[in-house]
């Protein structure tokens, strides 16, 4: 018998291996490695495979150490010295004769060894405990672990897959979902990569017909099998579209040449554009056209409102008149008469419109009936812009002051004074009665009108150096963009400046936020901007303009959690008129 | 034998009616015998078991001298485990059980549970489960999941000692019997 181990030895002398005959479970052992190169897809290099195959029991899991692969029932004397010798050493002595026993080992017994002590170090607690407690277990991981997960086993798979594990994951705060859209026809096929527009991370054309395909699958194989797992991923997939991934859809609206797009709203489907050409046009978002254009006002559009059930499409003109459409077909319902000068805003909920005017006065209307409702008097300058929430009115004007109001009453509840020069936007969160007002004294000042009269301010945020253009608040931050170019990220409680986002070159015209932590702006830069306002970056451009810096700008942006619409051009006729629109759906996997 | 949790109750509203004038927690005071299923005893007093609501409702529902309570379901090394767990955390405040990134484990259970070999660890969860102990429940779930934690399949199948969908239809065709997964 030759000795299997390239070992030196000494002349004459065998090494007991070479005295025993072959154990035949070794040969096996041998065999079923190569087997196991072969055959198996997803198993790996690793021999431990092969020695679950061999050894005699290798589903069981309870662990005798008593046991060995060749045990009987006499004890071998050569062996009870051994152990006698070895019982006598201290721990640490024993550490080093184990290693010492390993290095004289053979590979199969070595192998046999491990047979015996892996199955301390392994348990498949997930398949062998019950399904509660595997469900608790698979409730503490993230998405990316427990798709690994899946793929372990089918047990696994199936385990991993529980509604509960998916519904109990951090929310990214995309949910709510619309079904996954088309966005394939009209506009979107052309795209809206065009000359003088740059869309830096769009895909290429090739790229874009392969995509379109893909997303005729709108409810792939995991959705079959579990619906939460395929929601949750879908969000995960739309989070990444908008933060990271290249834009595979995009479309160019045309329309309003030559004028200005002054207001753009999103329902559902429906995009819709007011503008000084004294129009306003209604968009299907999915099919990528135009589907009415809205005459009747003498004079330009200057705000406008969708109402909730979206039914109806409202606008205010500098021709002192609010119009209703009924949205589906354009017809124009009712005028309503009232004001002595340009309609400038406007907001609604359900059938009951609030207008503001350059006339200095308020009015509510019902839209069904058309029949006007009450006159809020009380400012003594322009009305510039308002906020709605079915009761209460908050208004805000050149007066330099914000009114509270109740709309049916037509009382004026509170007078908000603090700014110094003209407020131009405001927020207004209903559930917490707080609201916030942008200046052109360059401040912003956050109200909570359920404390006493005269109390109300409770932050005063300065560090803009401009007018204040949009705002947006979820608990206690609120997102401001300005005219100096820079988007601040503030607490209104601690009324503290968080983050400054500086990138834009010029006045920042309108700001979107959605998912968690990420906001769009537009600018007069001509560009379109990404931030992260968690960690306070900017994540990437998702457009710019060749002509921005020169005339082309970007006036205003409308999104829904997927898709983002950007009005866009020029008043010097260096870039034309129209919207552009990105997509970043995803469908379920 | 542990009672049920429904014999438990009605035992209760039956006892409680009988022993109406003994203070609510007096039995937190008294010490137990817990009897395993292989035959080894523990003694531990009702603040170190009132974390196991099985132990606690079987304490509540002794009358004095009577102080055995059969745990057929648990082995006696696992018992001690158990009660390594309970003593350690007897004087904690209540409990809010939370899953996921949320829950933190304190230092020394995150040591215990992480130095724990598998079969112990698995033994200790089936007996936790017995036994319902909340807490030690969630630790030991966030530690089994922390094992898991960032590892691809392959990994998983090592650690955990799992076959391949392949590997086990190659075992059924060459093993009669059920299989265990």
């Amino acid at each position: 018998m030759w000795p299997r181990n390239d070992v030196q030895m000494d002349e004459g002398s065998m090494t007991p291996e070479d005295q025993e005959p072959e154990p035949a479970i070794d040969q096996d052992m041998e065999f079923d490695v190569n087997l196991e190169e072969n055959s198996y897809s997803n198993g790996s290099g690793s021999s431990y495979n092969a020695d679950k195959l061999s050894s005699s029991s290798p589903l069981q899991h309870k662990l005798d150490l008593s046991a060995s692969p060749t045990q009987n029932n006499e004890a071998n004397p050569r062996v009870e010295h051994l152990v006698a010798l070895f019982k006598d050493l201290t721990v640490a002595e024993q550490m080093e004769a184990f290693a010492r026993l390993v290095q004289e080992s053979n590979m199969s017994n070595i192998r046999q060894m491990r047979a015996i002590i892996e199955p301390h170090f392994q348990k498949d607690f997930l398949s062998c405990l019950p399904v509660e407690i595997g469900i608790k277990i698979l409730q503490n991981l993230n998405s990316t672990d427990l798709m690994k997960v899946a793929q372990v086993s089918k047990n696994w798979k199936m385990l991993s897959e529980v509604e509960k594990v998916w519904k109990s994951l951090e929310d990214r705060g995309f949910k709510n979902l619309l079904e996954p859209s088309d966005r394939t026809r009209g506009a979107w096929e052309a795209t809206a990569v065009i000359p003088g527009v740059n869309i830096p991370d769009h895909v290429n054309q090739c790229e874009i017909n392969i995509h379109r395909l893909v997303k005729l699958l709108k409810y792939g194989p995991i959705y079959e099998r579990s619906a939460d797992k395929s929601r949750y991923l879908r969000g995960e997939k739309i989070e990444k579209n908008w933060h990271s991934r290249p834009i595979m859809g995009s479309a160019i609206l045309r329309g309003h040449e030559e004028h200005v797009i002054t207001c753009m709203q999103i329902h559902n489907d429906l995009l819709v554009t007011g503008s000084d050409d004294n129009t306003l046009k209604v968009w299907s978002i999915d099919d990528g056209e135009v589907k009415h254009t809205l005459n009747g006002h003498s004079g330009g559009v200057w705000t406008s409102q969708i109402s909730q059930c979206g039914r109806y499409i409202v606008s205010g003109s500098t021709d002192r008149t609010v119009k209703v459409w009924r949205a589906e077909d354009g017809f124009l319902l009712h005028t309503l008469q009232g004001h002595t000068s340009t309609v400038r805003c406007m907001a609604m909920a359900n059938t009951t419109l609030v207008t503001g005017s350059r006339d200095c006065t308020l009015r509510v209307w019902d839209i069904e009936t058309g029949l006007h409702v009450r006159t809020l008097q009380g400012h003594q300058a322009a009305v510039r812009c308002v906020q709605f929430d079915g009761n209460i009115v908050v208004s805000g004007g050149y007066d330099f002051t914000v009114k509270i109001w109740d709309a049916f009453s037509g009382k004026c509840l509170r007078t908000l004074i603090g700014h110094s020069n003209r407020v131009y936007s405001l927020l207004y969160e209903s559930e917490r009665s707080i609201v916030c007002s942008g200046s052109l004294d360059t401040s912003i000042r956050v109200w909570d009108f359920s404390r006493p009269e005269g109390q109300e301010l409770i932050a005063f945020l300065s560090g803009h150096t401009s007018l204040t253009s949009g705002m947006q608040l979820r608990g206690n931050i609120l997102v401001s963009c300005n005219a100096d170019s820079h988007v601040r990220v503030w607490d209104i409680y601690e009324g503290t400046c968080i983050h400054i986002l500086s990138g834009h070159r010029s006045a920042i015209t309108s700001l979107q936020w959605f998912g968690r932590g990420l906001v769009a702006t537009s600018s007069d830069d001509g560009s379109v901007k990404l931030w992260d306002i968690e960690r306070g970056v900017l994540i990437r451009d998702l457009v710019s303009l060749n002509s921005g810096g020169n005339g082309g700008c970007i006036w205003r942006l409308c999104s829904t959690q997927t898709m983002l619409a950007c009005a866009i051009g020029s008043r010097n006729n260096t870039e034309e008129t129209k919207v552009i629109l990105l997509d970043f759906d995803a469908n379920h996997p | 034998m542990v009672r049920t949790e429904k014999s438990n109750k009605k035992a209760k509203t039956q006892k409680v009616k009988l022993v109406q004038n003994v203070p609510v927690n007096e039995h937190l005071n008294r010490t137990y015998i817990l009897i395993c299923n292989d035959g080894q005893q523990f003694e531990a007093d009702g603040h170190t078991i009132r974390h196991s609501k099985v132990l606690g409702l079987a304490a509540k529902n002794l009358e004095p001298p009577e102080n055995t309570i059969q745990v057929e379901k648990v082995k006696g090394d696992t018992m001690k485990l158990v009660l390594e767990w309970c003593v350690n955390h007897k004087d904690d405040g209540p409990y809010v059980s939370k899953v996921g990134p949320g829950l933190r484990l304190p230092h020394w259970d995150f040591r215990w549970l992480k130095e724990m070999n598998n079969q112990d660890l698995f033994d200790l969860i089936t007996a936790t489960n017995d036994l319902q102990i909340k807490q030690l429940m969630d630790y030991s779930c966030k530690t089994v999941a922390n094992m898991a934690k960032g590892k691809n399949p392959e990994q998983l199948r090592q650690i955990f000692g799992i076959l391949t969908d392949e590997e086990e239809a190659e075992l059924a065709l060459n093993e009669p019997g059920p299989s265990n997964a």
